[in-house]
């Protein structure tokens, strides 16, 4: 009952605390989720962990220069910081054969250490509003207050409005580039653009994950998203829903167990999302596996069907009865398979056992009737329309018969009429 | 004593990393490095979790099997999970990291493993610990990975080399290219292991990277390369630790520091005495 009674205050607004924490990381996630659709579609995953540790020296410098722990101050030095890392690894890489990933790691290391050491001084000198600066670290979603609202903010909305106004620019420059260039695009002023919607979330998402894991906050999102569609538009929606519910979810688990840190739940949820994504969404594995076991149940049993029909086919005594192994024999198709495929009919009530006999029944016989008709259309359709040779038609055919709709196959009639025979002489069955 | 033991911890792990890391950024693999030291972070609180120690044989172990199961789930994912690679790699360290996280604050709060430990390292406290033959354990520790892995480096030093200079020749000579790949992964996970609670877990990849980037811009010659890689790690980890002292700031991050500086003073100097500088945004 505690759940509950913890989950209606949590979500009632009643508590004006645990409404900034989760207008804020709201804000924050739904921020880094939309940024990270472009970061992904850009292969620029990886500059995000040096942006974020390059921002601890800018944090450090912004608070020794004001003194005080001012959002203000602190997001601006990490910032700065954040674009002088992104300039590094780019200049790096083009002065020398130093590869971008190892160039990354260095600008990591290089500037995390700045602001370890610069952080040790600031601890060592007594400023009583240091504390909470190493905060940074793992994120301080817990401790966010109106201020700090302000400041995400303003650059959160920022960010959000940047994205829709530039939307086709993204698109085309992301997608098509060499289309992007004949139109006079000009590619580097999206590459900046692209950086600093980079810089300027990974500065205001450390709020809540910390530098360490804020990469997570912007590329698994997205990298989920993608799973679930293709579109754009809604990649970026579902790519900031993702992140908003994540950083909701873990705000909440810290909120029960104050234990539980509230950044690495945040980065936790969002894992589970994204393998979820990529198990059972329309592109995921599972999903995948179980389409292509139906698709081969399906292959196996109208290959059956039709071998049945096609026995006695050519002395109209199709609807006969057959032993399995004059099925079997009919064309090579494995044991298994045929009692695979037989078990599969028998139970559409397609084929009716009689003994050791099988044979079609009327709507078996139709359904047989209807896959040959298909294969021998898509034959003589690939003969007339494509000038395929008749000796090169039937392995199309073969493929395309599992494949073909109703409509299509009205489609197909209408372009040929309703020929009597295909290339290869044969009658193709009609409906009577 | 007490600043010598901290050097030759230095300098140890950065013959260590600058060994393993001079053919990790030669295999254009630098960040799996990275990717490692974060996700091996569950198996050391685990190990610690149950035997109630650090430095022991559980956690070598538990962080060697999560090593393997960042490999073994970075691999899934991107092959038959269908993310890219890059994606894949952040996706799942940052996920075993986060993991570490939350079990050391609620559960292993107050005991010696803490979240900054797990950052920044504890150098300074290795000349206080127990001693095995006279030698702070985790030096002794780490002084015997060092000599196992400069065993099996020289040992191997041409399979080494082939599949990181040029993996399609490797192929045609049948050179097992995985092979090589998880030997080098799993001496580089060992090795940061136990460079972890020393130098910490970000750190270690500038140990890693930085000699072996600075060996890669002054020469394409295997030996010279990792004499240079060597005495770079071992000569920045003197400075550092000396300038530490004379600063009063953290030994390990001054290390970082004076080794990014270096490499960047040598980029800016090839750069001015060589040819123009392209610069791109």
């Amino acid at each position: 009952m505690n759940f509950w009674n913890d989950l209606i205050y949590f979500f009632s607004f009643a508590d004006a605390n645990i409404n900034n924490v989760l207008l804020g990381t709201i804000l924050l996630g739904f921020t880094c989720g939309i940024v990270g659709v472009l970061v992904v579609l850009n292969k620029k995953a990886l500059i995000v962990d040096a942006v974020s540790h390059s921002i601890l020296p800018g944090i450090c410098i912004g608070f020794m220069l004001s003194g005080v722990k001012d959002p203000v101050y602190l997001i601006l030095g990490g910032i700065i910081a954040g674009a002088i890392s992104v300039f590094l690894v780019d200049w790096i890489t083009s002065i020398s054969r130093i590869k971008k990933d190892a160039s990354i790691a260095i600008v990591l290391s290089f500037m995390f250490s700045i602001g370890v050491i610069l952080l040790s001084v600031i601890q060592e000198s007594g400023n009583s509003n240091q504390s909470g600066l190493s905060d940074f670290l793992f994120g301080k979603a817990a401790t966010i207050i109106e201020s700090d609202l302000y400041v995400f903010g303003f650059l959160s909305l920022l960010v959000i409005t940047v994205i829709p106004i530039f939307y086709q620019h993204f698109k085309i420059a992301l997608f098509d580039p060499n289309f992007a260039h004949t139109i006079g695009l000009k590619n580097r002023n999206i590459q900046i653009l692209i950086s600093a919607l980079i810089i300027i979330s990974t500065a205001i998402g450390i709020q809540t994950v910390g530098i360490v894991l804020i990469s997570a906050l912007i590329i698994t999102p997205a990298s989920s998203a993608f799973f679930w569609t293709n579109n754009f538009k809604k990649s970026i929606l579902l790519s900031g829903l993702f992140a908003v519910i994540s950083s909701v979810a873990g705000v909440f688990i810290s909120y029960l167990s104050p234990l539980m840190p509230t950044g690495p739940w945040i980065i936790v949820v969002l894992s589970t999302i994204a393998i979820f994504s990529s198990l059972f969404s329309e592109k995921g594995m599972i999903t995948k596996k179980i389409k292509g076991r139906k698709n081969r149940k399906k292959m196996i049993s109208d290959n059956v069907l039709k071998y049945l029909y096609r026995i006695g086919e050519d002395d109209n005594t199709a609807t006969k009865g057959r032993t399995f192994d004059e099925i079997k024999n009919f064309r090579s198709i494995e044991g298994k398979e045929l009692s695979e495929g037989l078990k599969i009919l028998t139970g559409k009530k397609w084929v009716i056992k009689a003994g050791a006999l099988w044979m079609l029944s009327e709507q078996g016989t139709k359904e047989a009737k209807r896959i040959i008709r298909i294969h021998r259309l898509w034959e003589l359709y690939m003969q007339k329309f494509m000038q395929i040779q008749s000796d090169h038609v039937h392995e199309s055919a073969e493929t395309i018969e599992h494949i073909i709709t109703p409509e299509l196959e009205k489609e197909l009639l209408k372009h040929l009429g309703k020929p009597a025979v295909d290339p290869h002489q044969q009658n193709i069955p009609y409906e009577d | 004593m007490f600043d010598f033991y901290i050097i030759l911890t230095a300098a140890v792990i950065a013959i260590n990393c600058s060994l393993l890391g001079s053919f990790l950024v030669l295999k254009k693999m630098s960040l799996i490095g990275d990717a490692l030291s974060h996700a091996v972070l569950p198996g050391i609180v685990i190990a610690f979790l149950i035997s109630g120690e650090i430095n022991s044989f559980w956690m070598l172990l538990g962080a060697s099997s999560f090593g393997i199961i960042a490999m073994l789930l970075i691999d899934w994912l991107s092959r038959v999970g269908g993310f890219g690679k890059d994606s894949a790699i952040g996706i799942i360290y940052t996920l075993l990291f986060a993991i570490g996280i939350i079990l050391i604050t609620s559960k292993a709060r107050n005991a010696d493993i803490d979240v900054d430990c797990v950052l920044f390292g504890d150098i300074n406290t290795i000349p206080l610990l127990e001693t095995t033959f006279g030698v702070p354990a985790p030096l002794f520790n780490l002084i015997v990975i060092g000599i196992i892995n400069l065993v099996i480096v020289a040992i191997g030093i041409k399979g080494f080399k082939i599949t990181s200079f040029d993996s399609t020749y490797a192929k045609t000579l049948g050179i097992s290219i995985p092979f090589w790949t998880y030997l080098l992964l799993g001496l580089s996970s060992i090795t940061t292991v136990y460079s972890f609670d020393s130098v910490g877990a970000i750190m270690v990849i500038g140990f890693i990277v930085i000699p072996a980037s600075f060996a890669n811009i002054l020469t394409r010659k295997l030996p010279q390369f990792l004499a240079i890689a060597l005495s770079f790690g071992v000569v920045s980890s003197i400075i550092g630790h000396l300038t530490a002292i004379y600063f009063d700031i953290p030994t390990v991050p001054s290390i970082g520091v004076f080794m990014g500086l270096v490499l960047i003073i040598t980029l800016i100097v090839k750069g001015i005495t060589k040819k123009k500088v392209v610069l791109e945004f």
